[in-house]
């Protein structure tokens, strides 16, 4: 928590499918312990920018540096820099237990630490991941990326498919994750007041680029401006 | 009893080789979603190394060879060099053939795999040859490794070698399934199988994974058959190559992901097999069925675990279904119909003997090919089954004209309907499985075909199944008079018949019928939302591509005035699938350029004629199939991905009307 | 609105289960002739399940009747047949034949009646049926062409294009405006409307709020698998369930 820089510096990001971007031009910088909320409606490029962010897709320009460590387009570079992704799909394997999940992370130390942290987990262990619910499975998630110690960590369509208890179960994990460990997060959600409720900054994308940015704090007392990108009446 | 306990043990000695092959195919296909073909060629190196070494102590290397001391090898240290030598196969094969296709539609991996298995089989005769070996290879047998043994058990005598066997195939299950279950490595694996996009992201790199399960796999598959050759014999490189078929049942018996199923159920193949054999000499066994039983049981049991299974065997989750070998809808221009005709009714006339005779089987592949390009270029369906379908028109043929007399037009008709019914049949599974699981299924259809009725002889009497000459209106068609190895008659009927139906072909690929098929070959799901009825597609292709299969099977039938086994076999199926997918899989040009390099084809007869390298066909075929399939693949699409993304780095400026964002999409 | 005559699709208590989870849950809507209908909801609420479910590509339970004809037991492409046409989020166009060879794979069946007409003289294709519903999403111009050598937009057009040609009755379309930009979007909302004009009765799955709210009739709320409001585009769109379920309810801290 004592790092000035930023954990995570996007600059200038272009990226798309063959060949043919879909963001351009791509700023944005989070510091150690805080979240951004990435917004915007769907086609928007979110999911872009942190597949790119990872290394997934090739960069069609611009730079990723995670913890001063330059990352763009490799995905083994990115997890070295403890830049790390979650993915729409949770990136979670259904046919391994729990515990398996657990042990794939390279951990020195086992997967303790995470049990710790998530006891939840801990009577589930020898389950068939695909059994759990979509809640679990999105902690199971978390929990796994967690012993990766990532610096950096995008969480793609956090709550798509969870319940409103789920949600709000986890929320707050990922605030104590960026208070207490020093973890930069990157979250894309789909419901915009829950993810202003615990970000610290959020970003608008649309078509590509980015529309609009400022603290979260800010967006949650003026949602109109967020709305409007949602609900269509968009003054171009 | 005893009987059926002393035959269950013998067959422990080629069920160990199923068992350790079947559970080497679950391997690779859980950490690359493989399946391959060529398992049973690596090992087929294997023995042969070891044969090598064990002789004379030569290590007879892919390009030339090396004496390792003055005498014979060891036993063990031979045993472990010939092992090792599967490794490094299967090692090669990972990284020339199968990381650079690990993108590709299942059609180049399974042609890529078929391309290793043709050329390692072809291969060994070339380079284990008299004079690297210091002896005639035909007088080689596989020398014995483990003890001779026996003992009684109940009135049985069991040999300890096939227990031995036995217990090594389930010591090498029980370590593959244990460094699936207990390793992160081993869990990382099927981790990959599931989501390799989430196991990279988690820091893994699915290719090394890959590289140790081919290289760990290649040698446990080399290991087994040289300890198992001294008991099932012989040193045939085709009847190794060809035991990854009863190893593919087994696997699938086991879904392609329970290396124990697939251990046990190939041990007990092996068992069954043996006590099928026993069986088939009492008098009470039917004597139409004592051939080939042994083959068909494969056969019946990957069409049941197709049947039962085939929805339960997982799919990798990181193929591009998308990408396929474009297709040029055929338009039928009268010029170009008409030229090739003539030029081929010309060479006709201008050639004789040898050469005419080449040319007209040349025009005659050219129709079995049409077949494939028809099934699998413009289906999309694997099929492997093709000379099969044509080999039992031939047989059929046969059968109708010397036993019941039938005169000639109906007579091939009625044959190649026959060649359709059985083509409608294998082409069931087909509306269950795809991909690489058809090729499976038809692989091991086309070798039950051949085991039970070519080579059956029970169903062949003693002179051969003989083919009456064709006649038309008194007419003789027959191939041969007097001296002439070849009328003119005779090959102006092959060249129209072939037209016509090549002709036929082009209309219906460029009509309805061609879209049709081209639909459900780019997408299934958006066929049917189409309104296409995709199960009646799939069997109206498997009909029509057996049908032209079988009308080349009867032509070929006539030239030999015999149904020649040889013609038919399963290697010579997949060489005609080599040469048209390196002719051209989706077009009828393609076809052509197949028959032409065709098995005894022409460009056959211009190596062993002029430039005497025939025996170098089947590896310059197999070799010429992995250069189309990896370095010039038709697969890739216009523009690969990596070019696109240096292209629009060095031109930053974006055509802003482009489409925009790919996100992925709802969950479902 | 039940029983209404002029009801052409009519689900009742359609459920899917993938799983452990139940993707739909008794959904029950109804499609008029010449009318458009807006299924929206946040991502995952099952929208395209349902489209899957009436289409045939999902196993399901409840009733399905097409113009008072029962169609849940009936194969997918016997469904299109009988008028029941769907487009899919990513075009899924047929990429081997160009955008006119893509619709005529919908007007004439292969089979073997199919065969002998292709042996024969070229059949007559339906050219004026291709022609004009090519008009109807403005692609006339580019029947020769092949998928890839259009815009994402456009490939989403000729997909709606491919539903729609021969005797379609009720369309049901799968985002077909993701990818469109705002002009392009509006563009597509006026030729929606003449289609439906001409007849098809359309459910409209979008994310494009104002294409929705612009161009539909009426409109279907789902989330987490259930119908949770409908009625008129302004009613929905003002409804507090739809504005939580789109932007989330906002958490106490």
């Amino acid at each position: 928590m004592t790092e000035t820089t930023d954990a995570l510096e996007i600059r200038g990001l272009s990226a798309g499918y063959r060949g043919v971007p879909a963001i351009r031009d791509i700023d944005l910088r989070v510091a150690a312990g805080s979240i951004l909320a990435l917004l915007g409606p769907n086609g928007a490029g979110k999911s872009t920018t942190l597949r790119a962010a990872a290394g997934l897709l090739p960069a069609l320009g611009g730079t990723v540096t995670a913890a001063g460590s330059p990352v763009t387009g490799s995905v083994e570079r990115a997890t070295r820099s403890g830049l790390c992704l979650i993915p729409d799909n949770r990136g979670v394997f259904h046919r391994l237990t729990v515990a398996e999940n657990l042990r794939l992370a390279k951990a020195r130390g086992g997967f303790g630490p995470a049990l710790d942290r998530f006891p939840q987990l801990r009577p589930l262990l020898n389950r068939r991941c695909g059994l759990l619910s979509g809640g679990e499975q999105q902690l199971l998630a978390i929990a796994k990326t967690l012993l990766l110690r990532p610096r950096v960590l995008l969480i793609d369509e956090m709550s798509m498919g969870l319940s409103p208890v789920a949600i709000k179960q986890i929320l707050p994990e990922l605030r104590r994750l960026a208070d207490e460990d020093g973890t930069a997060i990157v979250l894309v959600e789909q419901h915009i007041d829950q993810a202003l409720s615990v970000a610290d900054e959020a970003v608008v994308l649309h078509h590509g680029r980015v529309v609009l940015i400022g603290p979260a704090a800010d967006l949650r007392e003026d949602r109109d401006q967020i709305q409007r990108a949602y609900f269509g009446d968009k003054e171009r | 009893m005893n009987d059926l306990l002393q035959f269950a043990v013998i067959g422990f000695s080629t069920g160990a080789v199923y068992a350790v092959l079947g559970a080497s195919l679950v391997s690779i296909y859980v950490a690359t979603g493989v399946i391959n073909f060529a398992q049973g060629s690596v090992a087929l190196w294997a023995v042969w190394q070891v044969a090598g070494l064990r002789t004379n102590g030569v290590l007879v290397l892919p390009v030339g060879s090396v004496q390792l001391g003055s005498g014979p090898m060891d036993v063990w240290p031979a045993v472990l060099i010939g092992a090792a030598s599967g490794l490094v196969w299967s090692l090669l094969a990972h990284l020339l053939v199968f990381r650079p296709l690990r993108r590709a539609p299942e059609l180049g991996q399974v042609v890529a795999s078929v391309g290793v298995m043709l050329f390692i089989q072809a291969l060994i005769p070339l380079r284990f040859n008299a004079k690297a070996l210091g002896t005639e290879p035909s007088s080689l047998i596989p020398l014995p490794t483990l003890t001779s043994k026996v003992f009684t058990l109940g009135g049985a005598t069991i040999a300890v070698s096939n227990l031995i066997l036995a217990a090594a195939a389930i010591g090498i299950a029980l370590a593959l399934a244990g460094y699936f279950r207990f390793t992160r490595m081993g869990v990382a694996t099927r981790a990959g199988a599931e989501d390799e996009q989430a196991l990279r992201l988690m820091g893994y790199s699915p290719d090394r994974l890959a590289a140790f399960m081919w290289g760990t796999t290649g040698f446990v598959s080399g290991l087994i058959v040289i300890l198992a050759a001294p008991a099932i014999g012989g040193l045939d490189p085709t009847s190794y190559m060809l035991y990854v078929v009863p190893a593919l049942a087994v696997a699938l018996v086991g879904r392609l992901t329970s290396i124990g199923v697939a251990c046990g159920a190939g041990l007990a193949l092996g068992s069954v097999q043996q006590i099928l054999l026993f069986l088939t000499t009492k008098s009470w066994w039917p004597s139409w069925a004592q051939a080939g039983v042994g083959d068909a049981v494969p056969f019946v049991i990957v069409v049941v675990a197709l049947f039962l299974l085939g929805r339960g065997i997982p799919e990798r989750g990181a193929r591009d279904a998308g990408a396929q070998a474009p297709v040029q809808v055929p338009r039928l221009r009268p010029l170009w119909t008409a030229a090739p005709v003539a030029g081929t009714a010309v060479a006709i006339v201008l050639t004789t003997g040898q050469w005419r005779f080449s040319l007209v089987m040349s025009i005659i592949l050219t129709l079995i090919a049409a077949s494939v390009v028809l099934l699998t270029g413009y289906l999309g369906q694997i099929s492997l089954t093709t000379m099969a379908f044509a080999g039992a028109a031939g047989f059929a043929l046969s059968k109708l004209t010397t036993n019941v007399g039938v005169p000639f037009p109906l007579s091939m008709l009625l044959a190649a309907l026959t060649a359709t019914a059985l083509g409608i049949v294998v082409g069931v599974p087909a509306l269950r499985i795809r991909g690489a699981q058809l090729a499976v299924a038809t692989i091991a259809a086309a070798l039950a075909i051949e085991s039970f009725v070519f080579n059956n002889p029970a169903m062949t009497p003693y002179t051969g199944n003989l083919i009456a000459d064709p006649s038309l209106f008194g007419f003789s068609l027959a191939v041969r008079e007097g001296t002439d190895l070849i009328t003119l008659r005779f090959s102006f009927m092959v060249l129209v018949i072939v037209a016509v139906l090549l002709i036929a072909v082009t209309r219906l690929l460029s009509g309805a019928t061609g879209r049709a098929f081209l639909a459900v070959r780019s997408n299934e799901r958006a066929a049917a939302a189409a309104g296409v009825n995709v199960p009646a597609v799939k069997l109206l292709g498997f009909a029509l591509a057996s049908f032209l299969a079988g009308i080349g099977g009867c032509l070929i039938g006539y030239s030999r005035g015999q149904l020649s086994a040889a013609s038919f076999t399963v290697l010579v199926g997949l060489a005609v699938l080599a040469t048209t997918y390196v002719g051209d899989i989706t077009r009828i040009s393609g076809a052509i350029l197949a028959g032409i390099a065709g098995p005894l084809g022409l460009l056959y007869l211009v190596f062993t004629q002029t430039i005497d390298l025939g025996h170098y066909y089947t590896l310059i075929v197999a070799a010429a199939m992995l250069l189309r399939v990896v370095v010039f693949s038709p697969h890739r699409g216009a523009v690969p991905e990596w070019l696109l993304v240096r292209r629009a780095r060095r031109s930053p400026a974006q055509p802003p009307a482009a489409a925009h964002a790919k996100e992925p999409a709802d969950v479902r | 609105m039940s029983g209404d005559p002029n009801t052409l699709l009519l689900t009742r208590d359609i459920s899917v289960q993938y799983g452990g989870v139940r993707a739909n849950d008794e959904v029950c809507i109804e499609v008029g002739a010449a009318e458009i209908v807006g299924l929206i909801g946040p991502n995952g609420a099952g929208k395209t399940t349902f489209v899957d479910a009436v289409t045939g590509f999902a196993p399901h339970t409840g009733t399905i009747e097409l113009d008072g004809v029962r169609l849940d037991s009936v194969p997918a492409h016997r469904r299109r047949r009988l008028g029941l046409a769907r487009t899919w989020q990513s075009g899924e166009l047929f990429t081997d034949l160009t955008v006119a060879e893509n619709l005529a794979v919908s007007v004439d069946p292969p089979g073997l009646r199919g065969l002998v007409a292709d042996l024969g003289r070229r059949r007559k294709r339906a050219d004026e049926d291709i022609q004009e519903a090519l008009s109807l999403v403005g692609l006339e111009a580019m029947a020769g062409r092949r998928p890839d050598e259009l815009s994402l937009g456009r490939q989403k057009l000729a997909g709606v294009a491919r539903a729609l040609v021969g005797s379609t009755r009720v369309l049901l379309l799968d985002e077909p405006a993701a990818g469109l930009d705002t002009e392009e979007s509006a563009e597509f909302g006026h030729e929606l409307r003449r289609i439906a004009a001409s007849g098809p009765g359309v459910l409209l799955i979008d994310h494009d709020m104002t294409l929705v709210l612009d161009v539909c009739d009426r409109v279907y709320v789902m989330d987490f698998g259930k119908i949770i409001a409908s009625g008129a585009p302004s009613d929905v769109s003002s409804d507090a369930q739809v504005i939580a379920a789109y932007l989330g309810s906002p958490v106490t801290p």
